[in-house]
């Protein structure tokens, strides 16, 4: 598996002073995969995604992409976390468009991707309007499509619709899905809600409380699109909730 | 390992600093040793300052910084009093702020400095007129960020108090000052650097006493290290000042 | 203290200016809330749920309707209400913003601050009386705020989409405190909520408003025994049967 990888975290490591916060954390994803990371509250995600995007540096351990230290100058790795925003002085499409323009790719397929990022995200509509123009669950669409039209080796998710409305998380869900297996972007997906996990994942790293370690990896092997009241479905979420159940 | 690195920069950072006073030190050595008659150099100037404390001729150095001190003391605190006052009340009375709010608006792009012939006609040269301009200096702020503060409350903590069941006087003292209270401090700090200038500002203009008459002076008589002497110190007072107003802050604004 | 019945929402309409366009937010709702039930109002994005409640809350006005209460008008004093944003003084620690109300009412110091420290404990908040709320997270801050809500001592609380902003198992150890609370010492509750689940773990009864501007267009009994199973069949068919129902009805609203 190690071999054939695309992405893999090896014996990541961090302590601030003496206190040890990432405990020896390892686990390989293939290309194209989705894998979603849930855990404990306060169980150190902020600082894990922090090592993961190249923010803060490890104590020891690495993060390796096709076999190679992850090097932002070199990988394409991309965000979409909770705080993200749209550039307010963009439009829709001019922010879809940024990072694209930023990497210098043609401008065909600048052109291309940006309408099949409007038309899977349902942006067509609002394609000249600015941020402040439209809704909070409209400018999280922006910031996912922003992120997939780069079509990243590695995106980085923290749950980006964490304040939406519950009818546009199920949009966006499946939106996201179809992203990734159309991009063939490999996705790690941090997420508190374990229903959201288990409804988008193909396999579910959990993690243990501080100082965070891996619990154990669950492959989820339901079809897509998942049925959330199914048997098979709610035993997979018990299963997950009672590893790191502490309410 | 990180740590270590940390350590390492805060060092390089006290470095680099330390370098700058140096340079401003080795640009006025090399520009009074060339050219003796625009200035003395640093330790001449030192030599004089000690002298000045030591060994006065007429007022010492220290009376003059005690001078100028007590009018800043006096405008001040009667100004955060009064300003505190009337931004409140601005905040709070529609009718007051109709009433007076145009008044001010009018009043308030005038230097402090501009009012200097006004209050000597009225006041004399006396010390009343110097503590009226400081004030006049340290009060508008003081009211404009009261005001300010309150008009920028956030309405959640007005509607918090409502629903808890404070009573009209209840939401002003426990509700409303407190959480403008941020505001009201930068206001006061704002203030107190405008004071400390407009002090210097008016014993250039009428006094017997204070920095800002040693200034004018010195400059009268020639003695640029006289001058040099109390820059430094109207410098170094306003960075203590506002140095012990942030510790202060600090204690009395722990949230 | 009064201890209030049934409270009446009659014919409550609100709209509001914007740049001289006038917008209809809530037309004509009406509706009962029975004493000490525990009534979750669900509706989208910006349905004026919020505002509904703030009217309720007298922290509003409506343009026409009102509420009443055993026939007289609903009192502020019988009413206390937590905000999505917590809405805690910054400015003052976790047990003096408990005590607020009760100051308000003119509780003596000493028999205020011992009462404060039984709502702590209360909301398991105990040890955290002299920190202020910058020092706590949110889910702390939200029991802050609940203990503050209990401490006037009212026969009706409101909640205004409390732990919207929290994480789902902040969330959910939160929704089966409060329910625990509620449980022990049972009032008039009134919860705003844009998460189903949420809403049908909580809730005795839900309303629905949906449509521009909103009214009630929908209302489900829930009658599953507490303490509820997020995953219980009977559970998910239900949150299913008001997602069709509710959501999927008006999704373009948004």
């Amino acid at each position: 598996m190690s071999e054939k990888a695309k992405v893999s975290a090896v014996g990541l490591t961090k302590k601030f002073d003496d206190l040890l916060v990432l405990d020896n954390i390892s686990f390989d994803i293939a290309k194209g995969e989705f894998v979603c990371i849930v855990g404990p509250t306060g169980c150190g995600k902020t600082t894990f995604l922090n090592i993961l995007s190249k923010i803060w540096p490890a104590t020891s351990g690495e993060l390796l992409i096709d076999g190679e230290k992850a090097d932002p100058k070199k990988h394409n790795i991309a965000f979409a976390f909770q705080e993200s925003s749209a550039f307010p002085w963009l439009t829709v499409e001019q922010n879809i468009r940024f990072g694209m323009e930023q990497k210098n790719l043609p401008k065909e397929i600048i052109n291309e991707r940006t309408e099949q990022m409007l038309e899977l995200l349902e942006l067509k509509e609002a394609r000249n309007y600015f941020p402040r123009q439209i809704s909070a669950s409209m400018e999280s669409r922006v910031v996912i499509g922003r992120s997939f039209a780069l079509h990243p080796d590695l995106l980085l998710m923290d749950e980006p619709y964490a304040q939406l409305d519950i009818e546009f998380r199920y949009h966006l869900e499946d939106a996201v899905l179809k992203l990734s297996k159309m991009t063939g972007s490999t996705v790690i997906f941090v997420t508190h809600n374990i229903e959201e996990a288990v409804y988008l994942a193909e396999r579910c790293i959990v993690l243990t409380n501080k100082p965070t370690t891996v619990k154990t990896i669950e492959k989820i092997d339901l079809p897509y699109p998942r049925d959330i009241c199914s048997k098979e479905f709610t035993d997979i979420r018990d299963r997950i909730t009672d590893y790191i159940k502490w309410w | 390992m990180t740590n270590d690195g940390e350590k390492m920069k805060k060092a390089l950072c006290a470095v680099i600093s330390l370098l700058s006073v140096l340079t401003i030190l080795v640009f006025w050595y090399m520009i009074s040793w060339k050219n003796p008659e625009l200035m003395p150099t640093p330790v001449e100037t030192l030599k004089q300052m000690f002298e000045m404390i030591v060994n006065p001729t007429g007022v010492s150095l220290f009376e003059h910084v005690a001078a100028s001190f007590t009018r800043v003391f006096i405008a001040y605190f009667s100004a955060t009093l009064a300003g505190v006052l009337i931004g409140v009340a601005f905040g709070w009375s529609e009718i007051f702020r109709d009433f007076v709010h145009p008044i001010f608006e009018l009043l308030r792009p005038i230097p402090p400095i501009a009012w200097i012939p006004i209050i000597v006609i009225w006041f004399g040269i006396g010390e009343v007129s110097k503590i009226a301009i400081v004030f006049i200096g340290a009060f508008v702020p003081i009211v404009v960020n009261t005001y300010s503060g309150m008009m920028q409350m956030d309405p959640i903590y007005e509607k918090a108090g409502k629903v808890i069941g404070a009573n009209r006087k209840e939401m002003l003292l426990e509700i409303v000052i407190p959480a403008s209270f941020p505001h009201i401090l930068a206001g006061m700090k704002t203030a107190l650097s405008q004071s400390w200038a407009c002090v210097i500002a008016a014993e250039m203009i009428v006094a017997q006493k204070g920095l800002g008459y040693l200034i004018v002076r010195s400059m009268e008589s020639g003695n640029m290290g006289n001058i040099l002497i109390s820059i430094f110190f109207i410098s170094g007072i306003s960075a203590l000042l506002s140095y012990l107003f942030n510790k202060l802050e600090a204690i009395i604004c722990p949230w | 203290m009064s201890v209030v019945g049934d409270i009446c929402v009659r014919n409550i309409s609100k709209s509001f200016n914007n740049n001289g366009k006038k917008i209809e937010v809530l037309k004509d709702i009406n509706f009962e809330i029975h004493k000490n039930e525990f009534l979750v109002l669900f509706g989208p994005g910006q349905c004026g749920k919020s505002v509904l409640m703030e009217i309720i809350a007298n922290i509003s006005e409506p343009d026409s309707g009102e509420i009443m209460c055993d026939g007289k008008k609903l009192r502020e004093e019988d009413l206390c209400m937590v905000f999505q944003r917590y809405a805690l003084f910054p400015w003052k620690t976790c047990l003096k913003n408990v005590e607020m109300p009760m100051k308000f009412k003119g509780v003596s110091k000493e028999k205020r601050e011992e009462k404060a420290k039984e709502y702590l404990k209360l909301v398991e908040l105990e040890g955290f009386e002299n920190s202020y709320p910058r020092q706590i997270s949110g889910g702390m801050k939200q029991r802050v705020a609940i203990a503050r809500a209990y401490a006037k001592e009212c026969d009706i609380l409101l909640f205004d989409e409390p732990f919207g902003a929290l994480d789902a198992q902040t969330r959910y150890s939160m929704e089966k405190e409060l329910i625990k609370i509620w449980q022990s010492e049972k009032k008039t509750v009134v919860f705003i909520t844009n998460n189903i689940e949420e809403a049908v773990y909580l809730a005795d009864r839900i309303i629905i408003l949906g449509g521009s501007p909103s009214s009630i267009t929908e209302e489900f009994k829930i009658e599953i025994p507490r303490p509820r199973n997020r995953s219980d069949q009977a559970f998910l068919a239900i949150r299913k049967e008001i997602e069709n129902r509710a959501v999927h009805s008006d999704i373009v609203s948004g």
